[in-house]
């Protein structure tokens, strides 16, 4: 177990208030920032190698450096802590137990990108959050560490804090910037991608929570430091949310590269029924491949996790015993992407339920042979033909449970009813 | 029409944001948490106010399951039903709040005072299974034993009282 650096002021009482956080060396990261030219800031986030905790595991300091510097446009920093995907609940944390530790990220970004505005897009959920984050940000403009004249230099920043409205798509960055805009979540066309033409059709930068909540290491220690961290191009700490049939569940901070069972038998105390064999593990959010037990003893960060055929996503690790009914657990993950599809793309609006009334059937003891091929056929119909990941993010636990746990959808079929009823 | 404060608060919005219609989301919440959904006439008013149709209202209403077109209970009960939380008993939650309430999901018990419905998931899967009650997480609202199976519903019945 390693020293926490992210939950580090995390455990202490008043955790949520500027003392503490500058008591833990908050914001002495963002006055290191800010004696550096935006460029070099940006040069420093690269080299650390850290890399978008959102999900996509796309290098921060090149996303940075993609803003044109010379525009004549205003320049918009997002933070996304509009936290949706099921399974992952660390975003939350940070912003309901330690809100300074992501804003001291956002004034960094924005400074480097040259922004004068910045938003917070906080899940309509998640109240505390935003009371947290309203808070910080008060207490941040008193102490001069927002509004004018930063820390007695010269840059300027707004902050304003943006409530969502309980859309699971708003999380995609371009539905969240049609969201601000007063607008449904409706993703757009990329190119053009935010970079050039974001927010109110401004160049923008948009990062997540934990992504933000890790820049003002790289700053208090130097990137060298921070790139020590993790294994080679995985750098950095990592928050690990487990749930699912685990003894202790939770938020865990562990480098990138921990070990999937170290964090579900160690951190998560280990199955909570006495006797119960592991079956499978969603190491990434539901939204990614699942994994059969044998196929669970890997590493996890970026590249890891995706050699295994799956990914690590929003390392929300989802961990189910062999009490679980599989295909009871698809129809489940199946009917929360039917709830959240848009509506733009034809593939995904009706795929996701044609798939949830599929599965469904066969759950029912109602499902045929085909009915199985037919779930791989649509999804694969849908994987890749969408504007935005919803799409993929549906397909890809369709076909990997389907073609990993083939024999229990026969067994649905040929019993005609399900083996495990009332599981899941 | 809205009071004079949401008013005021609305109007400060739509100078601070770079357009007035950034101002959607925020000024749908402040009705509705003024009058507990955002009703027809106030639809209107808010169109004239940000420059834009009553149609592109209606379609941020719609679109977003948090804003209410009618009147809900006094107490709107989110049961969790995804995943991590189906694994943890929720179904089970679901249905004993079917039963003390006597309504069904999206229904609203004829004393006006709880609005029962499901809620994809709430990010609180460590708490599972959880319940948010008018935005509040209630969690581990199942006392379950995993070897014997018994479930003890407690927890949820002390919320209930608390609430009635």
């Amino acid at each position: 177990v390693s020293t926490p650096l992210l939950l580090a002021n995390i455990g202490k009482p008043d955790s949520t208030s500027l003392a503490s956080y500058r008591g833990s060396g908050g914001y002495e990261g963002l006055a290191h920032a800010l004696k550096m030219q935006p460029a070099e800031v940006i040069e420093e986030v690269k080299n650390s190698g850290l890399r978008g905790r959102g999900g996509a595991g796309f290098p921060t300091g090149m996303k940075w450096g993609f803003v044109p510097k010379e525009s004549p446009k205003q320049r918009y920093f997002i933070c996304n802590a509009d936290e949706s995907e099921p399974g992952t609940f660390k975003d939350r944390l940070i912003m309901e137990r330690d809100p300074h530790l992501m804003l001291e990220g956002l004034i960094t970004g924005s400074y480097a990108i040259g922004a004068s505005h910045a938003f917070i897009y906080v899940r309509g959920e998640f109240p505390q959050a935003h009371r947290a984050l309203a808070q910080a940000i008060e207490e941040a403009r008193r102490e001069k560490l927002l509004g004018r004249k930063i820390l007695g230099g010269d840059y300027d920043l707004e902050v304003h804090l943006y409530k969502g409205a309980g859309a699971y798509i708003c999380g995609e960055e371009t539905a969240l910037m049609e969201s601000i805009e007063g607008k449904r979540g409706h993703p757009r066309l990329k190119p053009p991608f935010p970079a050039v033409e974001g927010l109110f059709g401004c160049p923008t930068n948009i990062n997540n929570v934990e992504t933000l909540a890790n820049v003002p290491l790289i700053f208090s220690h130097g990137h060298a430091w921070y790139a020590a961290i993790g294994r080679d191009k995985n750098t950095g700490p990592k928050l690990y949310c487990l749930s699912g049939h685990l003894k202790r569940p939770g938020v865990v901070e562990e480098p990138l590269g921990v070990k999937l069972h170290e964090l579900i038998y160690e951190h998560g105390g280990g199955l909570w029924r006495k006797g119960a064999k592991l079956k499978a593990v969603v190491p990434g959010g539901s939204s990614v491949p699942i994994l059969r037990a044998e196929e669970s003893d890997i590493l996890m960060d970026f590249d890891s996790v995706a050699k295994a055929g799956s990914l690590l996503g929003s390392a929300g690790v989802i961990v189910m015993d062999d009490t679980t009914c599989i295909v009871n657990a698809l129809l489940n993950v199946l009917k929360f992407y039917a709830h959240e599809s848009c509506g733009q793309c034809t593939p995904c609006r009706e795929g996701c339920h044609w798939l949830v009334k599929i599965v469904r059937r066969i759950e029912d003891g109602k499902g045929t042979r085909a009915d199985i091929d037919l779930i791989d056929n649509v999804a694969g119909n849908i994987m890749g033909k969408t504007i935005c990941p919803l799409g993929d993010a549906v397909a890809m636990p369709a076909q990997s449970y389907v073609r990993k746990f083939r024999a229990e959808f026969e067994e649905h079929v040929k019993r005609g009813s399900c083996p495990l009823p009332g599981a899941a | 029409m809205p009071s004079p404060k949401v008013e005021r608060e609305i109007d400060a919005l739509v100078k601070r944001l770079p357009r007035p219609q950034a101002a959607m989301l925020p000024a749908l919440h402040l009705i509705q948490d003024e009058i507990g959904h955002v009703p027809v006439p106030e639809r209107v008013w808010l169109a004239g106010k940000l420059g834009v149709s009553p149609a592109a209202v209606e379609a941020v209403l719609s679109f977003y399951t948090l804003f209410r077109r009618q009147p809900e209970g006094k107490y709107v009960l989110y049961v969790c039903s995804t995943l991590p939380c189906a694994l943890k008993g929720c179904e089970q939650v679901f249905g004993h709040l079917r039963k003390l309430l006597g309504v069904d999901a999206g229904g609203t018990t004829a004393d006006g005072r709880f609005t029962l419905k499901r809620a994809e998931c709430l990010g609180a899967c460590d708490e599972a299974p959880v319940v948010q009650v008018n935005g509040e997480f209630h969690n581990r609202v199942m006392d379950w034993d995993p070897d014997s199976g018994r479930a003890s519903f407690a927890t949820l019945e002390r919320l209930l009282e608390d609430l009635r």
